[in-house]
């Protein structure tokens, strides 16, 4: 077994000057009044969350009987209450961060029987998904990567839209086909396809990534199919059918109408969550078709014993193909890549199918980060993955 | 043959000052197929030319020659894919090879027989780079043989006008960038036949008038590579690898790491091109005084005066 396993952006542990000081809320908190105005200061002079060393302060401003923070992050408490500083309406909770952490938070509250949910209203951080926003707070040290923003300097590739008719879903199947900048027909590019892909486009920056790691060379010139699903429970779960639409339908035609390299080795599956799971159930179902498989957060679920996962109904699926293929672990790619987050409920379950695949010989590349089961999360692990999956020239340009 | 070697020249620009001295006077045959589509972007190297450039244009006249000639830029392409996948065989060998020497390195128990066994892991790797060398200048050289490139018209005619520019030249510049392609264009255009001193080159230029071209990127985004024996250079000198770029590219502080580089690619001596460096390599004199180099005791020397 081949393993590189290391932990993504990992930096200084120590706890810094700032962290020694007074906290700012303790700070606030000591004066002999604390009125409007004191607070509107207070609010005004600090970006919220305040992050001091690995302490971040979570604070809100809000007429309410009681204030949570919900997150999900495990490890940390489920309910975690605010405080209200006496004689206001400001509420805050200390919690510790880790270093590099990031953490997708809202506040909820509660006026007699009545709840209600809300993003961070002094946080301007806002992390997008197709279940609804979230804030975010940034523990010391995270950065968003450069390579995940815009760069007026790398040229952008183009989105083309396909539609296939699938026998096998028995539906149209829509494509979004990146073509990288510089695209020709002289050239053969690998091929990656991508689960969920209109999320990885709109909720990951996917398409702006991949100029940026293109424009870089940090990553091979891709021809890249992002993949939308009809109904992804049904379909991404160890479904024949996907498989077949994929392998028999998707690539093939895909291979006939643009210039590919046409052979394992220049061909990969990527999917994050259910997407990893319908990415390994594909390659599964065909062991000799694809070469890299990049797998994130992959919904892993699996017994040892009975039949309790604690994934509910939709899992069922997933964790009868879990359960069988760590039964009887298969070769299915030369090359996989598995990221997931330390936060977040799979993380267990992602370790412990380092084991399982490196069991069958693949060389594998293991990454975690400090962070949840989310868009940003993914994207935030492209680099590692896409550049580790089919290498960008940089070997080879000296200037 | 003479050549000056120079480092990178995006931050330190020595190249100015050394044309100046070595080629005072005379148009100056330029190749910067290295950097691909920009290749016409060259405005910036004509006026460190002192604006005496001669572009020999190989990237374009190499598009030309698939433009004219389909049937050779498919075969081209077939012996690419051919050379990509003898390259991802030596690389797939390459990493469990260099892994058996790290896990000899760290069994420190019998330093004797440490050494030994060390000795003969650096002999397989080099073993396998010849295998590489071999694999790759023999699929090369069938290629010549059943395409014959320089009986094509497209091609002979463009050889015989670059052979004319650098005549017609007092010395000739290859710039750097993807090294891979520099390569590719020097060959087709025969650039060996005509190559003459004085020559200057810098890093990827360098790199491929070498007599090994030697890949390597220890901080590369998808986590550190093993230093590859790509393709034979041009061989316009001998005894020497340039390593351009070694502080961006190289773990400089990790000696054995450098010590182990400068054994596996002994005899040849690797030759650090940092920025603003100018190495003159005079026929089979040794490396000027100055001159720093991957020291097979591990780490980083310096050629001095004794």
């Amino acid at each position: 077994m081949s393993v590189a396993s290391r932990t993504a952006s990992a930096g200084s542990t120590g706890r810094s000057s700032a962290s020694r000081r007074k906290l700012a809320i303790n700070r606030l908190r000591e004066r002999a009044v604390i009125d409007d105005a004191a607070i509107h200061r207070f609010l005004d002079r600090h970006e919220l969350p305040i992050v001091e060393g690995t302490r971040c302060t979570f604070v809100a401003w809000v007429e309410a009987d009681a204030v949570y923070l919900r997150h999900r992050v495990v490890g940390l408490p489920g309910d975690l209450p605010l405080r209200r500083i006496e004689g206001t309406d400001l509420w805050y909770v200390v919690v510790e961060i880790p270093p590099e952490s990031r953490v997708e938070y809202q506040f909820e509250i509660r006026r007699g029987e009545h709840w209600e949910r809300f993003n961070d209203p002094r946080n301007p951080r806002i992390a997008r998904s197709p279940v609804g926003d979230s804030s975010v707070c940034h523990g010391a040290g995270y950065e968003v990567p450069d390579w995940a923003i815009h760069d007026p300097d790398a040229r952008p590739g183009e989105l083309v839209e396909l539609e296939i008719r699938s026998q096998a879903l028995r539906r149209t199947a829509r494509v979004s086909v990146y073509l990288p900048a510089r695209f020709g027909t002289a050239a053969k590019y690998p091929l990656l396809v991508v689960h969920d892909g209109g999320d990885f486009l709109e909720y990951a920056s996917a398409r702006t990534v991949l100029d940026n790691l293109i424009h870089r060379l940090d990553m091979a010139e891709t021809v890249v199919a992002f993949t939308h699903p009809g109904n992804r429970l049904d379909e991404y779960p160890n479904s024949a059918a996907h498989a077949r639409f994929v392998t028999a339908e998707l690539v093939p035609h895909m291979e006939t109408d643009f210039p590919l390299v046409g052979h394992p080795s220049g061909r990969a599956l990527m999917g994050s969550s259910f997407g990893a799971i319908a990415s390994l159930s594909t390659a599964v179902r065909s062991p000799d078709t694809y070469g890299s498989l990049l797998l994130q957060s992959g919904s892993f679920l699996f017994t040892d014993i009975g039949a309790a996962h604690g994934g509910g109904p939709a899992f069922d699926p997933v964790v009868k193909f879990v359960n069988r293929y760590r039964a009887r672990p298969t070769r299915v790619a030369e090359r996989v890549f598995i990221s997931c987050g330390i936060y977040e409920p799979l993380i267990v379950q992602n370790r412990s199918m380092l084991a399982t695949f490196g069991e069958t010989g693949m060389e594998l590349n293991y990454v975690e980060s400090r962070d949840g089961h989310n868009w940003e999360s993914w994207r935030d692990r492209l680099r590692d993955g896409l550049s580790w999956i089919y290498p960008g020239a940089q070997k080879f340009v000296y200037e | 043959m003479n050549v000056t070697l120079l480092g990178p020249q995006r931050i330190a620009t020595t190249a100015r000052a050394t044309v100046r001295e070595i080629m005072p006077d005379g148009p100056i045959a330029a190749v910067n197929s290295g950097w691909q589509e920009r290749e016409s972007d060259d405005a910036e190297l004509d006026d460190v030319l002192g604006g005496r450039m001669r572009n020999l244009d190989l990237h374009k006249r190499w598009r030309e020659i698939h433009d004219r000639d389909p049937e050779y830029a498919a075969a081209e392409r077939r012996l690419d894919d051919l050379l990509d996948e003898i390259q991802a065989l030596y690389v797939v060998r390459l990493q469990h090879a260099m892994a058996a020497i790290e896990s000899v390195r760290r069994r420190r128990e019998v330093p004797a027989v440490q050494e030994e066994a060390l000795a003969d892991a650096v002999a397989s790797v080099q073993s396998l780079d010849q295998w590489h060398l071999r694999a790759v200048r023999e699929t090369r050289a069938e290629f010549r043989a059943a395409f014959r490139p320089g009986e094509r018209p497209a091609i002979a005619d463009h050889r015989a006008e670059v052979a004319t520019i650098v005549q017609d030249c007092a010395g000739i510049v290859l710039a750097g960038g993807h090294v891979g392609v520099l390569l590719r264009t020097l060959r087709v255009f025969d650039l060996d036949r005509v190559l003459k001193a004085p020559l200057i080159a810098w890093s990827a230029g360098a790199m491929a008038l070498a007599e090994q071209v030697i890949l390597y990127h220890d901080t590369a985004p998808q986590g550190p590579g093993q230093a590859e024996v790509y393709a034979e250079g041009l061989a316009a000198y001998r005894g020497v690898l340039p390593f351009p770029h070694a502080r961006r590219r190289l773990r400089l502080s990790d000696e054995g790491h450098l010590g182990l580089m400068a054994r596996r690619f002994a005899p040849r001596t690797c030759l650090l091109l940092a920025d603003g460096v100018r190495v003159n390599l005079v026929d089979e004199a040794p490396l000027p005084i100055g001159a720093r180099t991957l020291d097979p005791a591990g780490g980083i020397a310096t050629v001095d005066a004794a």
